[in-house]
């Protein structure tokens, strides 16, 4: 449940929330094309989740198979109130491709005319693409749990190897789903991160093409690597060689992006303003993230880490100092443009390093954990464990505890933040900043002029 | 001197294009579906 819900009721929430406000700010549209159709994809959201968290007070209690809800566990032995996870799931997914489906029709639609393909911002490219990744993923995830819904209820047995069906086939299914989900929840954050290191480095970002391509070799290749995550099912030596080289190939477009990252800071008038040591901090944490991801994908080695904490370290240095950092750093980063007002630099700081120590305490543990060979997803461990679970609680605490001062952040700018000028980051570029300091609703009702768009550009 | 836009006509082709993503979505879910059943696959 604790994945589910930071899956579907944290980062994808967020980064849609960023996506609908900003894309149409950066495209010069005045809002999204289809504002009936975002209203059903936000509001589906809350019934869901509370579907999602009801389960906890039913008979039986919640779903209690993990994220990835694996057959038979989710079929022949799972309680009652999966049903209702089932739904919820449906509805999430539902929500989700109609987000979708609202961003490739806003961007490919109401463009600014004088706006080409390669004019547009990274976070554009990034969200674009992302949503071709949700078209092609969600309705699988959608397949998998009707297919699950039928096995439970209504006799079939898609997974049931009594009835001619396969649980492996479980896996594949919801890895051809899981894996492009990863990268759905990482390509709107290098899109963030793009924007955000070039204004304070105050050079123009390196390599704009070869990150639009970089984006899009990334989520073609997320489509052909699943079975990375079930070296451990018996695959036949072939399968296991061709999942693993096809794993590696994903680090060639990702270090583009972290070279290309490095490369606009290098020789830059840097400051470091809180988005930009949120943004910093997720080019170095991210790659450490990618780096264990390396580890895992060889298929040998990946026999001694499976199911281990070093996953569990793996994926949240991926998704907390990846995915997350980047939401906090967009947070920062468009709050005078999203308020009118700044939010207090002191204390932004102060969260910063309070936050990026914490989470290294946290996370940083659980890959020596995982390599003394501590299993994932056990309510108790062996005794030699202790020490660092230990100091991996602490670190949790204060992660935790460091989002009071977030939220204190957030509302005392709203509150009493000094008012913010139109372009409050010296080096900031995209069509966003030359709207009023708080952007009002329907930004660009006329359209803006090519001179324009080619002085924002981030292709240039 | 800025370009004119045809809100009218924008919104039609966001609509158009909105039902062949929908389409898409709704055969990779049915395709799903039909392609791992074990008396049909």
């Amino acid at each position: 449940m604790h994945g589910l819900i930071m899956v579907f009721g944290a980062i994808m929430p967020a980064f849609v929330g960023l996506g609908n406000w900003l894309i149409p700010m950066m495209i010069g549209a005045p809002d999204m094309a289809l504002p009936r159709m975002n209203n059903w994809s936000f509001w589906i959201l809350p019934f869901a989740g509370s579907i999602l968290l009801s389960t906890f007070f039913m008979e039986g209690g919640a779903p209690a198979f993990g994220w990835t809800f694996y057959a038979p566990l989710s079929t022949t032995f799972a309680p009652d109130s999966t049903d209702f996870f089932i739904f919820a799931v449906h509805l999430l997914g539902f929500s989700s491709i109609m987000g979708a489906i609202n961003i490739i029709a806003t961007v490919l639609n109401m463009r600014a005319p004088e706006m080409k393909l390669m004019d547009m911002p990274l976070f554009v490219w990034t969200w674009l693409i992302t949503s071709f990744l949700l078209i092609g993923a969600m309705p699988v995830l959608a397949g998998a749990v009707t297919m699950m819904l039928t096995d439970r209820n209504f006799g079939t047995a898609f997974f049931d190897a009594t009835g001619g069906g396969d649980p492996v086939l479980f896996q594949h299914i919801f890895w051809f789903f899981g894996h492009p989900e990863v990268y759905i929840m990482i390509l709107p954050a290098f899109g963030v991160v793009s924007h955000i290191i070039p204004t304070f480095a105050r050079k123009p970002l390196f390599g704009y093409s070869s990150m639009v391509y970089a984006t899009a070799s990334i989520a073609f290749l997320s489509y052909i690597v699943w079975a990375h995550h079930m070296f451990l099912t018996g695959m036949p030596v072939a399968g296991e060689l061709y999942f693993m080289y096809a794993t590696m190939l994903i680090a060639v477009p990702t270090g583009v992006k972290v070279f290309n990252w490095i490369s606009t800071m290098w020789r830059g008038s840097m400051t470091f303003e809180a988005p930009m040591l949120w943004a910093v901090s997720f080019v170095f944490l991210f790659t450490i993230g990618g780096f264990s991801g390396l580890m895992l994908g060889i298929a040998p080695a990946d026999i001694q880490y499976h199911d281990t904490y070093f996953v569990v370290a793996h994926f949240h240095y991926v998704l907390v100092t990846g995915a997350l950092w980047s939401i906090i750093a967009a947070t920062f980063y468009w709050l005078p443009k999203w308020t009118g007002k700044m939010y207090n630099e002191f204390l932004a700081k102060i969260h910063f390093w309070w936050a990026v120590i914490a989470v290294n305490v946290l996370f940083f543990p659980q890959h020596f954990l995982g390599l003394a060979g501590m299993p994932r997803r056990i309510p108790d461990y062996s005794l030699q464990f202790a020490d660092f679970n230990f100091i991996s609680s602490i670190g949790g605490f204060a992660f935790g505890a460091s989002f009071f001062l977030l939220t204190y952040i957030v509302i005392d700018c709203i509150r009493n933040g000094k008012p913010a000028t139109a372009r409050p980051w010296e080096g900031a570029k995209g069509l966003e900043w030359t709207l009023e300091p708080k952007a009002q609703y329907h930004s660009f009702n006329t359209p803006p002029s090519r001179k324009l768009i080619e002085a924002e550009s981030q292709n240039s | 001197m800025n370009a004119k836009i045809d809100r009218q006509q924008a919104r039609k082709n966001a609509v158009r294009t909105a039902v062949i993503v929908g389409i898409i979505a709704t055969g990779v879910f049915v395709a799903t579906i039909v392609l791992f059943n074990p008396t049909t696959g």
